[in-house]
């Protein structure tokens, strides 16, 4: 049998919820911290880009450099 | 153009206040029961919700996704419990906001007053409808100690109550 100790605790616990306002506060939170993300994942995609491209050239070049010294 | 989150992962913002309008409410409650605190319990809302999106996990059920909303939740709601150097307890002002009326304040107030283990047991029992065997995958613990912790919560919200009415 459900006491009345416990009817409290369902009733109680069970009207505990958030508001529309709230709802809105945090949906729109969380939009803003989703789009952040989105904003830093493409810059790390551009800095990752440029160090790859750095990375090849170098190859490159110091590939180049060790041919012409063969040459020579 | 590269956006670090695959197609399922990528939500529209209706997508994601349509996911806020289902579940914040339930994921509000759990944590709610845990930290004390209402701008605490949001944030746990809010980390849950991002979670959910970023990782996109599969369902095979409706059930299987509130289980592992809650599971998340109760988790995120723990950390951020470890970080407090004090308990805090239930803040009136804040509490008109989340639907206790005003006419409850005390009682409210002398349920949060039990042990988070016991709250989280007893709410998703009586308040969401789950089964002793169903808490025990969502929490992590044995069924026993599921049935251990709603029998001892009982007992304290008994003690609870009949010392506030001798007083």
């Amino acid at each position: 049998m459900t006491d009345r100790y416990l009817r409290e605790y369902i009733r109680l616990i069970g009207s505990v919820s958030l508001n529309q306002s709230r709802k809105d506060c945090i949906s729109d939170q969380i939009i803003q911290k989703i789009a952040e993300r989105k904003d830093l994942s493409g810059k790390h995609f551009a800095a990752a880009s440029a160090v790859a491209v750095l990375a090849i050239g170098t190859f490159l070049i110091a590939r180049g450099m060790k041919q012409d010294i063969n040459i020579m | 153009m590269f956006s670090g989150l695959t197609q399922k992962q990528n939500k529209s913002d209706e997508e994601i206040k349509e996911l806020v309008e289902k579940y914040s409410s339930l994921i509000f409650r759990i944590s709610y029961c845990i930290l004390c605190n209402v701008e605490d319990a949001e944030d746990a809302v809010q980390e849950t919700l991002l979670k959910y999106i970023t990782k996109a996990p599969e369902f095979n059920s409706e059930e299987h996704r509130k289980a592992w909303l809650i599971k998340v939740s109760a988790n995120i709601s723990k950390n951020m419990l470890m970080f407090r150097l004090k308990r805090e307890a239930v803040n009136i002002d804040d509490v008109k906001n989340i639907g206790v009326g005003e006419a409850d304040y005390e009682t409210f107030e002398l349920i949060m007053s039990l042990p988070a283990k016991h709250k989280i047991v007893m709410t998703l029992y009586y308040v969401e409808g789950y089964k002793s065997k169903e808490i025990a995958e969502i929490i992590g613990i044995s069924e026993e100690a599921v049935r251990k912790r709603l029998q001892k919560g009982r007992e304290l919200l008994k003690t609870e109550f009949e010392k506030e009415e001798l007083k």
